[in-house]
């Protein structure tokens, strides 16, 4: 390993840096959590700044395990960006257990998805997906709410031990039909030699199982709205944008070097993502608690995801990209909202929502903007990855998908506007009282539901990225 | 009557003062293929504007921008003041009235500034913004969307300040009613398809919202209804542009290029009726057309006058700037299903508005059926008659609007809209009789009003290519002409019930807002060239490139 290559993790030595501080700070003062978000915080923006000074060329590292090209870099930004948002919600939010311990294992998870969004090689994949689903389930355990017993810990780690089992499974079968661990050489090895159907068939079955509990897919998909349901607010923003972008990321990378040119497969995303943004959108529209309806929403993004990655070579790679950024604004604007109001009503139920914007306007208009985003409702932050995708299946002749991702976001804009009329015109369910809260809580609202309303004015740099990106990936 | 005869030889040709092709000879209807040869390939300048420096080379580059973005950064302003006491309250009302009335400066600015372009667009505005898409920021106006962008400026103003009486969260309510307005503006002023889509779908969700937060009783109902046609409607267009952009080529979605690609085989059947529909759930037609009177019925009545006036406008702006200027050929194979739809909108909505006993619901059914004509207009594909359906679009817009508003009075002083149950209002609201009058009179197509130049165009520049239909328009026509003056003596003649004794006329505010409505419409009555002179040229560019 030569200076230089090491010097390609400078962002998450800084992120295992804090990790390490931030332990310490725990153990030596043990209500320090206020300390220990700031110390997350710090190494975040430093990991952020050494990306920035990482712009340029194409690194490969350890035969190629490890590649940083324009689809990691953008990738790594929407994971740095969203830790950041999660750091501050945690700061923000108190209606959990207090636990120092949490920024640490934030910062690890993020070094994790730091490494899966370069991971070109099976092993570093499963490892890297291993240890952000090791520490999403002990940020769930650590810092539960003081009504939460530890089995919600236990079902997240649960869920995410079958993912890495799966994956790992998966990624088995793979290198036995390839003889490769790198992502590319097994690609290559697919096309050349060609294999079973069936073999190849069970290795696909067992990869969109994995990706599946970790994204949400259809028909394994209850364990976000679990999650979602239980476990503390600032870990479900991390779930709903470090770990959907990382997954998503992970996968695309995956089918992109593998089974780009399989239309088999591609038939069978687009079944998936068919049924997955459908039955996502239908749950969230009957939906009563707005945690487990948050994460409908987020099932059926991945959803919209999977319809991506079924037209990778129709522009479905950086559509994939752009929607992946959006959701993660979009739900770090939507639990902040939600912080905001657990914390003044002590509930979760979208009956209690009634005259939200009478005790909390800006609270409100935050959480009807992301909710509308993840509706699809242009032009918010949400929109554009859906208008990417349809466009993508569209150019891949998807005519039904597109059409049924239109109807998708029509049907996600009205689970989106129940909740509007909800919070801003029915009257107050009982009264809500003062209650002192963090400073961190109106920073967190007013840059989430800015970057909301705003995506679209950086959509094109953006977009631009995200070819270079899918250029990068695509053989 | 000389200056419908004038605007009549314009619409026919270019103006031979304005043009340097002196041999230009006048179109004959439905002859699409005489018409390139028309359109000059350098732009001429027509009139020489009155003030120099307001000529539209002097005009300030972000013209269109700012009347697109002003009202949406106000609103959003306004959102964050503070609205406890009635002085902050009249606060927020003073701001969204200088906003919307900052907007009708700056369209008045535009229609000043606007030279007939030859079929190029004015104070166009291009910035990259989706490059790898084919989307750019790109802003435009030609002679169709400046009337129309002139009369959704001037319906927001007025709805504005019709609205001063709204006690509860005027913030909000102001806000999602200057978000309609620059949807509104945004939509008439995009040259791409993107923006196209992102702006329609901003009136419909304030709509919804409106409806929902501040209408009457049936308001649940009539929103969720708006909301489901409206977004059913941003959908389909979204698609069809999307389609469009996938199959033409080159692979764009900006509109200037897209109306000279040629787009080919089955496709082109496809995306025509997805549009087609997108744009008749807005205009509103057969058998999409259940969301409107309830919308109208329930909303609040300013923004009834809103939904009454201007989305009938945008539904009648797609159809001709998508099915008549880029679907000609189809349009010409499909013309007999597109005139018996235009028939039924428009007996439909006549019948209906006979059956109705609330006053909003008869005028919301009238707007309809008058807004069947644009269509006719755009199947008959005839200059003449396309010139005719945009100022139709114009008066029967600021026609409903001033019948709608007019309507909220009386209803707000006598508590009730029902026909039955008004009669004799003249006497105590002789402001409120005047107005309704000059209203529903532009609707049905008097003479000296806005509506009959417009009218009087559609009929005749339809009739050499579709006789029999546009002899059942013209009869199906008389039942508003019946229904407005039956409604109007119902009301405000005859005798007067007891307990409309006491009732006030109008204020100076309410006033001034429908005398500006029922003053554009005899203005445009008189001289409707003032708004439509320019519109030819746009038209003739539509048909020269529709091919599809």
């Amino acid at each position: 390993m030569t200076l230089d290559n090491a010097l390609t993790f400078t962002p998450e030595i800084w992120l295992l840096l804090g990790a390490i501080v931030a332990f310490l700070v725990s153990r030596l003062r043990p209500r320090a959590e206020d300390v220990t978000a700031l110390v997350g915080l710090v190494a975040v923006a430093l990991a952020l700044a050494a990306w920035l000074t990482q712009l340029r060329g194409r690194l490969v590292i350890f035969d190629g395990a490890y590649q940083v090209e324009g689809f990691t870099r953008l990738v790594q930004a929407v994971v740095l960006l969203s830790a950041a948002g999660s750091l501050l919600l945690t700061l923000a939010d108190r209606t959990w257990t207090p636990a120092p311990d949490l920024a640490g294992f934030l910062l690890l998870g993020t070094l994790a998805a730091m490494l899966a969004a370069g991971a070109a090689e099976l092993s570093a994949l499963i490892l890297a997906i291993a240890l952000l689903g090791v520490c999403v389930s002990v940020m769930v355990v650590a810092a539960r709410p003081a009504s939460q017993p530890a089995p919600a810990g236990v079902s997240a780690f649960i869920a995410a031990t079958l993912a890495t089992a799966l994956l790992g499974y998966a990624f088995a079968f793979l290198y036995g039909l390839t003889g490769e661990t790198g992502l590319r050489a097994a690609g290559r090895a697919l096309t050349l030699h060609g294999v079973a159907q069936p073999a190849l068939g069970v290795m696909l079955a067992l990869l969109l199982a994995g990706f599946g509990i970790l994204l949400g897919v259809v028909p394994v998909h209850l364990g976000l709205p679990a999650l979602f349901a239980r476990a503390p607010l600032p870990v479900c923003a991390f779930a709903g944008s470090v770990t959907m972008t990382t997954g998503l990321a992970a996968l695309t990378r995956v089918l992109a070097s593998t089974l780009a040119s399989s239309s088999a497969t591609g038939v069978l995303l687009a079944l998936l993502a068919a049924v997955t943004m459908t039955a996502g959108n239908l749950a969230a529209l009957g939906e009563r608690s707005l945690r487990r309806l948050l994460a409908f929403l987020l099932v059926s993004q991945a959803g919209y995801g999977l319809a991506a990655l079924s037209v990778m070579r129709h522009g479905g790679v950086a559509a994939a990209l752009v929607l992946a950024g959006g959701v993660a604004v979009a739900s770090l604007a939507a639990v902040a909202a939600l912080i905001a109001y657990v914390h003044r009503v002590h509930s979760d139920q979208v009956a209690d929502l009634s005259g939200m914007a009478t005790y909390a306007p800006g609270a409100a208009l935050v959480l009807v903007l992301a909710l509308l985003s993840l509706g699809g409702l242009p032009p918010l932050a949400g929109f554009f990855g859906k208008l990417l995708v349809i466009q993508a299946s569209i150019a891949g002749g998807l005519a039904w998908l597109a059409l049924l991702a239109v109807l998708n976001a029509i049907l996600g804009t009205v689970v989106a506007l129940r909740i509007t009329r909800a919070v801003f015109f029915d009257p107050p369910v009982f009264e809500v009282a003062e209650a002192p809260r963090h400073g961190a809580l109106p920073v967190a609202l007013g840059a989430w539901g800015i970057a909301v309303v705003a995506f679209g004015a950086v959509i094109g740099p953006l977009y631009g990225f995200a070819l270079a990106g899918a250029r990068a990936i695509l053989p | 009557m000389i200056s419908v005869l004038s605007l009549l030889t314009a619409a026919a040709s270019p103006s031979p003062a304005a043009s340097p092709v002196p041999t230009a000879s006048p179109i004959p209807s439905g002859s699409v293929s005489a018409i390139p040869t028309l359109i000059p390939s350098t732009p001429i300048p027509t009139t020489a504007p009155l003030i120099p420096a307001l000529a539209s080379p002097q005009l300030p580059a972000l013209l269109l921008s700012g009347m697109v973005w002003v009202p949406v950064i106000v609103g959003a302003i306004l959102l964050l003041v503070p609205q406890r006491t009635e002085a902050e309250r009249a606060r927020v009302r003073l701001f969204a009235i200088i906003a919307s009335g900052f907007v009708l400066v700056l369209a008045v600015l535009t229609w000043y500034g606007f030279a007939d372009q030859g079929g190029s667009f004015a104070f166009e505005e291009q910035r990259s913004w989706l490059p790898a898409l084919g989307s750019s920021y790109h802003l435009g106006i030609d002679g169709i969307s400046l009337a129309l962008l002139v009369l959704s400026s001037l319906l927001s103003f007025c709805a504005v300040l019709a609205s001063t009486r709204v006690r509860e969260r005027p913030g909000l309510y102001f806000a999602l009613l200057l978000l309609m307005e620059t949807g509104l503006n945004g939509a008439f002023a995009s040259l791409d398809g993107l923006l196209l889509a992102l702006f329609w779908a901003m009136p419909i969700v304030s709509i919804f919202l409106l409806i929902a937060g501040w209408g009457g009783a049936g308001r649940k109902r009539a929103a969720w209804k708006a909301l489901a046609f409206g977004l059913c409607s941003t959908g389909l267009l979204t698609l069809a542009l999307l389609i469009t952009a996938a199959r033409a080529t080159p692979s764009t979605l900006d509109l200037v290029t897209l109306h000279q690609a040629a787009l080919r085989g089955p496709v082109v059947g496809l995306v025509f009726w997805l549009s087609l529909a997108a744009f008749a759930i807005l205009l509103p037609l057969v058998p999409v057309h259940t969301w409107f009177a309830d919308a109208v019925a329930e909303a609040p009545p300013a923004v009834g006058a809103m939904i009454g006036g201007a989305l009938p406008a945008l539904g009648g702006y797609g159809l001709y700037r998508v099915i008549a200027g880029e679907f000609a050929g189809t349009l010409h194979h499909v013309r007999g299903a597109i005139l018996v739809l235009t028939l039924i909108s428009l007996l439909w909505g006549g019948i209906s508005a006979l059956g109705q006993d609330d006053l909003a619901r008869a005028i919301a059914h009238l707007a309809m059926s008058r807004s069947a004509l644009v269509l006719l207009a755009v199947a008959s594909a005839s200059p003449v008659a396309l010139n005719g359906g945009v100022l139709l679009m114009v008066a029967s817009g600021m026609g409903t609007a001033l019948l709608l508003l007019v309507t909220g009075m009386v209803a707000e002083r006598t508590g009730t809209r029902s026909l039955r149950a008004l009669a004799g209002l003249s006497g105590r609201l002789p402001r409120a009789a005047v107005l309704y009058l000059i209203g529903g009179l532009a609707l049905t197509g008097v003479p000296g009003l806005a509506g009959f130049a417009g009218m009087l165009l559609v009929f005749l520049g339809a009739y050499p290519v579709e006789r029999t239909a546009t002899t059942i328009a013209i009869l199906g026509s008389l039942l508003i002409t019946g229904l407005v003056i039956w409604t109007a003596e119902r009301i405000f003649f005859g005798s007067i019930g007891d307990a409309h004794l006491r009732l006030r006329d109008l204020g100076t505010l309410e006033l001034t807002c429908g005398t500006i409505l029922a003053a554009m419409l005899i203005l445009l009555g008189i001289f409707p060239g003032l708004l439509v002179s320019n519109v030819n040229f746009g038209i003739l560019n539509l048909l020269a490139g529709a091919t599809g």
